[in-house]
Parts: C-alpha cells; structure tokens; sequence
C-alpha cells in the first residue's frame, strides 16, 4: 500500500471531520464592506448562515442554492410561522426545509446562538441589537436606502460564492426582457402601476418587480411616477387619480391573505366611489390584477413570472390607447 | 392590613418597630426573590443550556464560546438592566404619588415618555446620520424639558398646582405625540419607525454598558433619596402639617417632581417607556407592609425590579422566538393588578 | 330659551359656509364654478365632478356626522359627570370602541359593516363602565384627576394589546393600524348609511334628555329636588354617549379632542342650559371638524395631515388651558 496515499486519506478525513464539526472555525476568511461601513471578516464558504429578513435576504439565498440555517419569517407559533411569498416563489418553507424560525422583529437572539451561524445577513429594519448578533458570528447589514434590492442580491451572491448562479438566472431574465421588447412595441405604450390598501392609494417608483420589469422592457410610465424619488413611495390622494391613469394599469392583491383582485377594486371603490369610470385603463377593461408575493419578493423567478405575465397580457393583443 | 394600622395609633412608637421590623422582612423577601427570579432568567431561554452548563459558565469554566456569550452578556445584563429600570421606574412612581397625593399617577401617563419620543424622533429626522449612542442622552433630556415645560405652565398659579401638573402633563403628552406623529410624516419614514422601535422597549439590547450607566445612576441619587424621606413623610401627613413642620412646600414639591421626573428619564433612556411600573410598585409595596417612607421607598424599588425582571423574563420566553417588549407586558398585566390592588383599598383611604 | 336660539341661524349659516369651503378645497383645484355645476347638473363623465360628488361631497358629510356626534357625546358627559374635562377620547371611550372594532374587523377578519357602529358603541360601554368603575373605587372617587387617569390608564392598556396582537401576527391587520390614526381619508359610505340611524338616534334621546340634564348638571340634589330619576337619566345618557361616540369611530377613527373642545365654546355663548347646548355642540362640532380637516389638507399641500393629528395638536394646548381655567 502506498503510504503516501494512505496520509492523504488520513489528513481528508481529519478536514472534513474538522468541517462538519466546527465549520465556524478554521476557515479562510475574507475581508467586505457592508452598508453601515464597517469592514467585516466573512467566511469564503459560509456554511450556516442565519437570515434576518425573510422576503428581501432568505428568498435570494435560497434562490442561490444555499439553505440557511435560520430565518426570520412571520407569524405567532412554530405551526404558523412563514417565510413571506417563499412558498409562491421558491417553494421551499419552514415546514418542509431544515430553515430554523428565529423570530419576528426583534429577532431571539438566543435563538441565533442556538444555531452557532458562521454568517449573520441583516437589514436596518431588524431591530435586533447588532452589538449581540456581532458576538455571534460576523454581520452584514444591508440598507435598502443606500442600495437597490438587486444590488443587494448579487452582494448576497457574491458573499455566499454563488456569482455563476446569478449570472444564470440574470441571463435568463435579460433574454425574458428583450423577448418583451420584440414583441411588443413597448415606448409606444404606457404602463401605469397603482397600489390601494384600505385607507389610500399609494404609488412606488418603482413598483417592486412590476416596476423594474416595466423599465428593463422601456415602457413609457406617468409623469406622475417619474417624478418620485428612485426607491420611495408617495401616498395618492384620490383626487389625483387621473395622473395615474395610462394605457395600461397593473396593480397587486394579496393572495396570502385571502384576498383576490376583486379586494383590490373594493379598496378602490371604497377610496373613489365610480373609480372605474374616471380611468382609462379601467373603462377598457385594461386593468392587470397580479399576486403580490410575484410582485414583490427580491427573487428571480418572481421577476421571470412578473415578465411572462407582461408578455402575455400585453403581447400581441388590441387595445384602446388613452388619448393623450 | 387594616388591624395593624389600627394597633399603630393604639400602641405607638412600640408597635411602629414592629411594623419595621415586617417591612424589612418583606424587603428581604422581596431580594430573595429578586435574585430567584435572576437565576430562572440565567437558566432561562431558547438557547438549549443545563443548569450545569449556566454554572460553569458562571464559575469561569463555559461548555462553549457561545454558551459564555449567552449567559455574561445576553442574560445577565439583561436582567440587571431590567431590575434597575424597575426601581428606576417604582422610585419615580412613588415619589410623585406622594407629592401629588394622587394614587393613579404614574410617570409613563403625563408627558415623560412622550418627550422622550418627541426628542428622538426629532434627532433621527433633523439628522439622520448621527450615531445612536446619541439617542440615550436625547431622550433623557427630551424628558426632561417636557417635564419642565409642564411644571413651568402648572405652576403658574400656586393653588391645586400638583393636581394641575399631572392634568396639563396628560394635555401635553397628547399635543407632543400628534406632532411626533406628524413628523413621522414628514421625515424618512423608514428611520423615524426605526427610532420609533428603539423606544418601544430596548432591554433586549441591554449590555455591560447600560449595566455600568445606571449603576452610576443609582449611586449618585441615592443620598438625593435620603434627603427627600424626611420632606415626603411631612407631605404625606398632608400640606398643613407639612408646613407646620416647617416644609417649605411649593419649593419641596417642584424638587420632588423634578426628582421623579430624573428618576423616570434615566429608566426611559435605559430602555424605553415601560407604563404602570410607577403605577403599581407603590401600592403594592404599601400592601405589602406598612412603613415609613424610607422603607416604603426601599421596597417599592425591590417590588418595581421584580415585576420588570419578570416581565421582561415573560416577554422573551413565553411567545419565543417571538419577543414581547417589557413595556408590553407590564402594561397587559399591570391594568387588572391595578384594578384589584384600587377595588380592595376601597376602605382605606390614607394614601 | 327662544332667545337662546338666536344665534342659530348665523351658526347654520357659517356651517352651510364652511361645509362649500370644505367642497372647494383639495388636492386638486378646481374651479368654483365647477364646483357649483357638480352639484347642479353632475355628468358622471367629467373627471372634476366626481371628485367633488364622489369624494369631497361624502368627506364633508362625514366630517359634520362625525364631529356632530362626538361634540354631542362630550357634552353630554360633561354634563352628567359635572366633570369639564370629560371628552370621549380622554376617558377612554374612543379607544374601547377602536380596541372593539379592530379586534372584530381586523384580527377576526369579522366582514358586516352593518355591525361595525353596534360593535364599537359596545367597546366604549365596556371601557366607559371600566374607567368609570376604577376611578370610583380610587381614593377620592370620580373627581375629574381619578378619571382623567383612569381613561388614560385604559388607554394604554388597550394600546398595548393592540401593540402585542399586532407583534404576534403582524400581517393581519397593517390595514386597521391605518384607520387607528383616525382620518376622513377613504372613509365609507355604506358604513355611514349604516352608523346614520345610530345617530340620529343618539342625538334624538340627548335632545330628549337635554332639560334634566341641565339640572344635574348643576348638583345631584337639584336634580333629586326637581324630581329626576338620577340613575335612570345616567344610564340612558350614557347609552346616547356610547352610541353617538360609537358611530363617529366606526366612520372616521378615533378623533380626540373634539367632544371636549366644542362644549366648552358653546357654554361660553349659550350659557348653562342642555337643551342649548345640545344644539349648538352639534352644529359647531360639525363646523369645527370641517375646518380642521381643511387646515389637514391645505397646510402641508400636497400631503395630507391624519385629521387625528391636527384635532389633538389643537385639543392638546386647550385641554391645558381649561385645566388652568377652570381647575
């Protein structure tokens, strides 16, 4: 027998028992900057990485191929805990993976100890003390003010060594935005986008995943919504509702909570009474009703299906442009 | 209670000591469960820990790394955090029961923690860039000038001033929290709810620091206590005797509220608005024992640690991994202790 | 008496007035003459007469309903409780009937708005009974300090559920936490084709109660004297305080500060007697919310104020002058 073999054998079996075991320590590190401008020592391969935002960073790794090993997500027990629009778009959830609950906001802190992370991923809007997730294990803080979503997710990707993946998913949206743009003559049409909730109208710019779709594929979009700061949101007062209108518009329902498109109307008529009378897009039957978990989490395959919905209800049909 | 009170005016200064002697005992009692509940917090918690393991922890000797950070600086801090607010809380509590006369006044209801909010919110939207070190300090002295904004109009007429404090505190609060709302408005909407979360309850975040802050605290208003029990058992046999024994009462009483308003901005800065602490530490420790108001004093403090470190304990453990602020908790189960503690005093109406 | 209502035409006459303020002002100017035209000769089609017959013809009619209601309702419980800083938000009522209705719409998903006003009067009679009960039991009994803090002491204890049921399921009602701020934005019709029986039905029994409470109000033993049943008159002005208070939440939110306000400026005009008082709360109250939602929408244009918010930084500062005033 080969000795020379046989301590290699040896010396393999020792790292991977040393990497199952202890995977926080002895592992190549590297140095990155996060969003609060600290410099943090990430590891090169995390292997338990606990997630404190569940639509924005959970559904990205996921996505990416990596399986934290906590998450935050919502709900008031273990039974009825979930991670925000994941089932609609990664299918993968807390009842059916090994993601551990950590919490709401504030997160259990010693929950997170409990799972011994090597990686901690966090935004501004977790309310749990940074100085104790520290502690833990390093920290990215992620702020969705100094940054796009998109540019967190390739952040995320790069983090977790998974840049490939993205370039996969990201070439497979680019030939998703120039099919739009080939079959439809989109400069010529403009695409409103509109929120209602129960009290009042809002407007994004942009509108999550409907809005980056909307603008990847040139769209012309209301003077109304241009005029918003990038990344913000403005309420709309009902009185204004006209400078929302466009030849198209595409609004959202939650379908997590039981509701359909017909609660969207409902907060509209309840907002203005005959709405559908003052809008264009409405009088036409040009109104595009959406599922909200599609429409919003930070996921590549929620923007592929927000794309295909564009592209077949838009894509080769007649329809009544709005005088302008 | 009741008996014992009526054997106070039969027997006097004899039976006093032994009503003493009983508030001591309660007092010990009080510190023994104190620590006990220190201990179940220790042992307490989502992070899977044996009594052993808290123990070598405890002697210098933790199972592993994380197992040491959970206990020094997670749980311990924690619970020495909500204890001191507790007392900081009860401390104020009882101070301004005593010089308003009034047994419903709780410092969380006339204008404290609004001020406090007001004064953080305004820094967050007037400057979002400073560090949050800065919010601690912003808003012990919002608290503080929105307490002397209401002494200042309360006292403009000599008569009924104390009750006048209390109702224009309630006044103030509501004004000061629709502009807080309004400038939530205004602002970064993200930051300001940001700031607006840090208030609603924080001793999750409490550590070493905050231990060491209001450990000096404490020390440095301890002697301001002893001077205050001779004034305060002069007011609690009512203003006249209080000047008959020589209390210059109008300038007493502004020392006093400024006191209670000190008390309850440090606990406001530590960790946040906690409502009814001040409310119901006070009757409590009354109906635990009578005394003088040294000891009164003593053990509202001990009564106003144990609810908030049971509180806080409750608030982490029972929904976990969902986490219940203090402020919650104390304010859920402060309101039927309150009502029973009222309904039974019914007959005893010395303060 | 009769003289007494002398003034009143020159205060339906400002309200009449503010109510077409109130119509002409918006996000969206239009002109008056259009304005006057959507009420005339509505065309549906054209984009300015709907707003002002869609949306700012009901804000306004919300906004008299609401603050008629709770005008009414302050006075009425300033009256019986001989307590000036009685107000249905400062003792407590408002936030019993918000507690009531967000926890049966919100948190139970409960859908028929034709109960919405029953469910909310049912809040403010369970808080109503509850600060009342406390502040009788306290040392001293119900003097305006005892239930001043009593309401607030509710009040925070009704917020902190809300707080805790909301942290434990933060998605169920984002909605209701909106309405919690107490706006005329987006406020209901069919809730108020529902809640206007209640009300006029609260204000019919405050009329009717108007004489005796007068007497009350100046001490129980006048009222013993002149005959009236002290208990029977307490409990049906309470049951009008709770229905009036209850319809006025279920359409707009709580909105404090009104019913304490309006009494007060009335009484200065019209002196001590109800069947004044009454009256004239209703009417001023109406005018006094329809401008404040006008200052709630024109200070800051084009963002909008929470008509909640401009009534408490009004209310707030008289509140303090009334406790130097009158205590």
């Amino acid at each position: 027998m080969n000795p020379f073999s046989l301590r290699s054998l040896a010396v393999a079996a020792a790292l991977a028992a040393a990497a199952h075991l202890t995977p926080a320590m002895a592992q190549e590190m590297r140095i990155i900057t996060d969003d609060t401008g600290t410099e943090v020592s990430v590891p090169v391969r995390p292997q338990r990485i606990v997630s404190l935002h569940d639509s924005k960073l959970t559904i990205p790794l996921i996505e990416l191929g990596i399986i934290p090993v906590g998450s935050h997500g919502r709900g008031d027990s273990e039974a009825t805990a979930f991670i925000r629009s994941s089932a609609a778009v990664t299918g993968v959830d807390f009842d059916n993976s090994d993601i551990t609950w950590v919490g709401g906001k504030p997160a259990d802190i010693e929950k997170i100890a409990s799972l011994n992370p090597d990686l901690i991923l966090t935004t501004t809007w977790q309310s749990a003390d940074l100085d104790q997730l520290r502690a833990l294990a390093p920290t990215v803080v992620f702020d969705y003010t100094k940054q796009t979503e998109w540019e967190i997710y390739a952040m995320i990707a790069d983090i977790v060594g998974a840049n490939d993946k993205l370039a996969v998913m990201e070439r497979r949206y680019q030939s998703q935005i120039a099919l739009i743009r080939e079959v439809i003559d989109t400069e010529t049409i403009m695409v409103s986008t509109l929120h209602a909730q129960s009290k009042s109208f809002f407007a994004f710019n942009p509108y999550f995943n409907i809005g980056k779709v909307l603008l990847d594929a040139g769209f012309q979009r209301p003077a109304a919504i241009e005029a918003i700061p990038e990344g913000d949101r403005i309420d709309v007062s009902a009185e204004a509702l006209q400078e929302f209108d466009g030849d198209f518009i595409m609004t959202t329902y939650r379908s997590s909570r039981q509701q359909y498109p017909d609660a969207v109307t409902g907060y509209m008529e309840s907002l203005f009474p005959g709405f559908c009378v003052q809008l264009h897009a409405c009088r036409e039957g040009q109104m595009i009703y959406l599922s909200r978990a599609e429409a919003a989490a930070t996921s590549y395959y929620a923007l592929g299906a927000v794309a295909s919905s564009i592209l077949t209800s838009l894509g080769g049909r007649d329809f009544t442009a709005m005088p302008r | 209670m009741t008996p014992q009170a009526t054997i106070v005016s039969g027997f006097g200064g004899q039976v006093t000591l032994l009503l003493h002697m009983r508030a001591l005992w309660v007092a010990s009692l009080m510190l023994a469960l104190l620590l006990g509940i220190t201990a179940v917090a220790l042992t307490s918690g989502t992070f899977p820990l044996s009594l052993i393991g808290v123990w070598e922890v405890l002697t210098g000797n933790p199972p592993t790394k994380t197992a040491g950070i959970v206990v020094w600086e997670f749980r311990l801090p924690r619970a020495i955090v909500s204890s001191f607010a507790g007392a900081l809380f009860g401390l104020s509590g009882a101070i301004l029961q005593n010089v308003t006369r009034n047994p419903l006044a709780d410092p969380s209801l006339v204008g404290i923690s609004q001020g406090a909010s007001l004064a953080v919110v305004s820094l967050v939207v007037a400057f979002p860039e400073v560090s949050q070190f800065y919010r601690p300090v912003t808003a012990f002295f919002g608290s503080l000038a929105v307490a002397a904004l209401i002494q200042w109009i309360a006292m403009q007429r000599s008569d009924g001033a104390t009750m006048r404090f209390i109702l224009v505190g309630i006044g103030i609060a509501a004004f000061i929290s629709s502009i807080t709302k309004a400038m939530l408005t205004y602002g970064d909407i993200e930051q300001a709810q940001e700031a607006l979360g840090w208030l609603a309850g924080s001793i999750h975040a409490a550590g070493w620091d905050e231990v060491w802050s209001l450990t000096v605290v404490f020390v440095a208003m301890v002697p301001l206590l002893f001077w205050a029990i001779r004034p305060m058992s002069a007011l609690r046999m009512g203003e006249d005797v209080a000047v008959g024994l020589g209390v210059k009462v109008r300038r007493t009483r502004i020392i006093l509220i400024t006191l209670s308003v000190a008390f309850a901005a440090f606990g406001v800065a530590a960790v946040g608005p906690l409502g009814f602490v001040g409310l119901i530490a006070p009757h409590l420790s009354r109906r635990l024992a009578h005394s003088g108001i040294g000891q009164h004093l003593l053990l509202t403090s001990l009564v106003g640690a144990v609810m908030v470190a049971l509180a806080d304990l409750a608030g982490r453990v029972v929904f976990a991994p969902i986490q219940i602020p203090a402020g919650i908790v104390t304010a859920i189960l402060g309101v039927p202790v309150f009502l029973t503690l009222i309904v039974k005093s019914q007959y005893n109406r010395q303060l | 008496m009769t003289r007494g209502f002398a003034i009143m035409p020159l205060v339906l006459a400002a309200l009449a007035l503010g109510f077409c303020w109130h119509i002409a002002v918006g996000a969206k100017s239009v002109p008056l003459v259009t304005v006057f035209e959507a009420l005339t000769n509505y065309d549906q089609s054209i984009f300015d007469h709907a707003v002002i017959y869609n949306l700012r013809l009901p804000r306004a009619i919300f906004a008299v309903v609401a603050g008629a209601s709770l005008s009414v309702a302050g006075a009425l419980m300033q009256g019986i409780t001989r307590n000036p800083l009685a107000d249905p938000g400062i003792l407590g009522l408002m936030i019993g009937a918000s507690f009531a209705v967000v926890m049966t719409f919100g948190y139970f998903s409960f859908s028929q708005v034709a109960f919405m006003p029953l469910v909310a009067a049912g809040g403010a009679l369970v808080a109503a009974v509850l600060v009342w009960g406390i502040a009788l039991a306290a040392p001293g009994g119900a003097t305006p300090l005892t239930l001043v803090l009593s309401g607030a002491a509710i009040s925070t204890f009704l917020g902190a559920i809300i707080t805790m049921v909301h942290l434990l399921d933060e998605d169920s009602y984002i909605e209701m936490r909106v309405w919690l701020t107490g706006s005329l934005t987006g406020a209901r019709m069919d809730i108020l084709y529902w809640a206007l029986p209640w009300v006029v039905g609260g204000m019919a029994l405050a009329l009717t109660l108007a004489r005796q409470v007068t007497a009350l109000a100046m001490g129980e033993d006048t009222a013993n004297g002149l005959g009236v049943d002290v208990v029977r008159l307490k409990s049906l002005a309470m049951i009008s305080v709770v229905v009036l208070t209850g319809s006025a939440v279920s359409i707009v939110g709580p909105l404090g500060f009104i019913g304490l306000v309006i009494p007060h400026v009335v009484r200065l005009f019209v002196g001590a007697d109800y069947r004044l008082i009454v009256p004239y709360s209703a009417a001023v109250g109406a005018l006094y919310l329809l401008l404040i939602d006008i200052v709630a929408r024109i200070v800051l244009a084009p963002i909008e104020i929470s008509t909640g918010i401009v009534t408490a930084m009004l209310g707030g500062p008289f509140f303090v002058w009334l406790v130097r005033a009158r205590l």
